[in-house]
């Protein structure tokens, strides 16, 4: 079977190697040996195999449809399906008193502490505040104040006096400040209409030149406002807080109350 | 170049024409290809002595700790880097030039850009493993190296794509072979993968979560988008070739090519089932990975029916035994993946050492065994000579072959093992160890069998280099020095 590769063909094969500086005695056995280099067979594919790969496509698209969580980029759960058909339904605003409690946990809880009773002595109590409820010659506004620039020097809450402080805010959002605002005064049995984020916008606007914790007195010298007495543009179902894109929450989570 | 060989009309090429042409690429591949070989040969050893090392820390906790750059951290990296850029990496480039110079029917044109590309390549390797084991190491699996030696395997792998370009483009005219698709198809998807992941990784961090997910984009595709087709480019090459037989089916090999190149690369997100990703992206990627039965079904069955009816020959041929050996294991390895991406299977084998079974099931059994195969035949041919000693090929085959197959069932056996007990609350964490214990034990006895192997391999292939023995023009095959006449082989 194995033809000896110097016998036949050498003559030609020398020929052609002369143009190259080469000597068919140079050239190796296994070149000369060799077969030749691989064709292509054409036999078709398998009736059997191009169903079971059909089938294998069914089943992804199944998996998919199911485990997908709506191809939504904020469901973390593949078997939540929230799928709606197409189209997708249109999402529910943000609850503040979810984001809100969340965002408090993440910044306040330190000084205030989870129920809001802060620690005696040292860091003022967030239930039945006047500062945070706005009662007193304490404003909505006032309150925004403290949240963007912070508060120092001695105050009085409830009765008790502090000195400590507040350290600024202002590098939340608009809306984050105003959920958490609206969850502290409706959270621990408080009761107080929500803050919005075009009411930060526009406190943050006017007070932008303040680079100092403000002091108990510079607060009482600023007028009281109270937002809803005169209400701004509906903002309750907040259709023009846009969902912040870390804190958006899939529709179907229920509000917590 | 003679006019009458390079631009001849296929109709008009005799066999004799066919001879001289192959005997003046094989010519012209000579330096690049024992280049990359060699400097493939060197790392596998230093590899192999990182991996022992490695392994011998499993068993021993305290061996070696005293000095810091010798401590498991750096080198396990150390081991992961030299084996899969030096070692396998540099063992595919050589075998994909060879391929590439054959397949256009062409002599190798600009090897300067290559023996650039061989020396970018070796300094970037060198670079890294001393910056890994300095402590300049990334913790990003698979990217570990520095930026100033990954910058390095950049250049060498830009130069390496575009002289890929430029033979392509230089082809005889004719039909395109299915290991040509895979070749440059490797040839490119490499680059993009390699530069993407370390621009987003380590050159301009992008943020948070995003970075797992580059990082198995990456870390997935350099094993399916360029080993794999590297691999498989080989195996479509030497089983059709040494038997002298067609491949089976053209249609096969195409749906396996694309089905692959659509697939594979949305296959990295399995590796991060239970992550803080967003549930479409981890089941995407699920589905892309059960979708490999197609691609790997198909290159099966192609191969499978290729060989049928000459099984007889892996008793005799080198380069077929290894061969047909990885392309089995790529079938074993990529079908097990499948199984690994299932999110309840997952469950259990995610952070155990059955993962790490896994990946040596696919990168030695497959890959390292399809190079040596690839070596076997390629060497002789560029080098002029045959392979001095059938005893150094045996030994070689039967230490890695047990080596491999140990290591992958041990690892398995005590990957599972080791995930049941995570997964039970009333085991601890560090019972859970205990498991692991044997299993690693005998992980190492199969790590002293490979590096015995690689050693056997490195003896056999520097005789081959300096031409030891006495010429012969007759194969190397197995049992020819046991006095049994081979089957004629045209290896």
């Amino acid at each position: 079977m194995i033809d000896d590769p110097h016998k036949h063909g050498s003559d030609e094969l020398q020929s052609h190697l002369e143009g190259e500086g080469l000597n068919v005695r140079d050239v190796h056995g296994a070149i000369l040996r060799e077969k030749d280099d691989p064709r292509d067979g054409y036999e078709p594919i398998p009736l059997w195999l191009v169903s079971a790969f059909m089938a294998l496509v069914f089943w992804a698209g199944a998996y998919l449809a199911f485990n997908s969580g709506g191809f939504q980029s904020d469901v973390y759960n593949p078997t939540q399906v929230s799928w709606t058909g197409g189209g997708g339904a249109a999402k529910g605003p943000p609850d503040p008193m979810v984001v809100g409690k969340r965002l408090f946990t993440a910044n306040c809880v330190a000084c205030h502490q989870a129920t809001g009773q802060g620690v005696a002595g040292q860091f003022p109590t967030l239930v039945g505040s006047e500062w945070v409820l706005s009662g007193d010659w304490h404003g909505d506004n006032h309150l925004v104040q403290i949240l963007l620039h912070g508060l120092q020097g001695p105050i009085q809450v409830k009765g008790s006096t502090y000195n400590g402080a507040m350290p600024p805010w202002k590098q939340l959002k608009d809306e984050q400040i105003a959920m958490i605002l609206t969850y502290i005064r409706n959270e621990w049995g408080n009761s107080a209409p929500p803050i919005t984020a075009e009411q930060v916008a526009k406190v943050r606007e006017e007070t932008a030149t303040q680079t100092e914790p403000y002091t108990q007195n510079q607060l009482k010298a600023i007028p009281a406002i109270k937002y809803d007495s005169a209400p701004p543009a509906a903002p309750a179902e907040g259709e023009a807080v846009p969902p912040a894109p870390t804190e958006a929450q899939p529709a179907a989570t229920p509000a917590a109350a | 170049m003679s006019a009458t060989l390079t631009e001849a009309h296929p109709s008009t090429v005799t066999p004799e024409m066919e001879k001289a042409q192959r005997a003046m690429i094989d010519e012209s591949t000579r330096l690049p290809v024992v280049l990359f070989y060699a400097s493939a040969v060197f790392w596998l050893l230093v590899g192999t002595v990182f991996a022992l090392l490695a392994s011998f820390k499993m068993n021993a906790p305290t061996f070696l700790d005293q000095w810091g750059w010798l401590t498991f951290g750096r080198v396990r990296p150390a081991h992961l880097n030299a084996v899969a850029y030096g070692w396998a990496a540099s063992a595919g480039i050589g075998t994909g030039l060879w391929l590439m110079a054959r397949l256009c029917r062409t002599p190798l044109r600009h090897s300067k850009l290559l023996i650039g590309a061989a020396v970018f390549w070796n300094i970037g390797i060198l670079l890294g493993i001393l910056g890994i084991l300095a402590g300049d190491g990334r913790s990003i699996e698979w990217l570990e190296f520095p930026n100033y030696a990954s910058f390095m395997l950049f250049v060498a792998f830009g130069l390496i794509a575009v002289w890929a370009i430029i033979m392509f483009r230089f082809r005889q005219p004719g039909h395109v072979y299915v290991s040509q698709w895979y070749l440059l198809a490797a040839f490119l998807w490499f680059p993009w993968l390699y530069s993407t992941a370390n621009l987003l990784l380590n050159f301009q961090p992008i943020q948070g979560g995003a970075q797992g997910a580059v990082n198995w984009w990456y870390g997935h595709n350099a094993l399916g988008l360029w080993f794999t087709p590297l691999g498989l480019a080989t195996a479509y090459y030497l089983i059709p070739k040494v038997l002298g037989r067609p491949i089976h089916s053209y249609y096969l090999s195409i749906l396996g090519f694309w089905s692959l190149a659509l697939f594979y690369s949305w296959n990295g997100m399995h590796h991060l089932i239970g992550g803080p990703f967003p549930a479409w992206l981890i089941s995407a990627s699920v589905v892309a990975s059960v979708m490999m039965f197609i691609p790997v079904i198909t290159t099966a069955i192609n191969h499978h029916m290729t060989v049928r009816g000459n099984f007889q020959a892996l008793k005799w041929s080198p380069t077929l035994r290894f061969t047909v050996f990885g392309a089995m294991c790529y079938t074993l390895a990529s079908l097990q993946g499948i199984f690994m991406a299932v999110p309840s299977l997952n469950v259990v084998t995610h952070f155990t050492h059955y993962t790490v079974g896994h990946a040596h099931l696919g990168l030695y059994a497959f890959f390292t065994m399809i190079m040596f195969g690839a070596m076997y035949y390629i060497l002789p041919r560029v080098v002029g000579w045959e392979w001095p000693s059938v005893r150094l090929i045996r030994w070689h085959f039967w230490l890695v072959a047990i080596g491999i197959g140990m290591m992958v069932v041990v690892l398995t056996l005590g990957g599972i093992l080791q995930g049941l007990a995570l997964l039970d609350p009333n085991i601890t964490f560090m019972a859970s160890l205990d498991y692991t214990k044997p299993w690693l034990f005998l992980r190492s006895i199969s790590g002293v069998l490979l590096t015995a192997g690689h050693i056997v391999f490195a003896v056999s292939f520097t005789l081959l280099l300096l031409k030891a023995g006495s010429l012969r023009t007759e194969p190397t095959l197995f049992g020819s020095d046991q006095g049994r006449q081979p089957e004629p082989l045209n290896v």
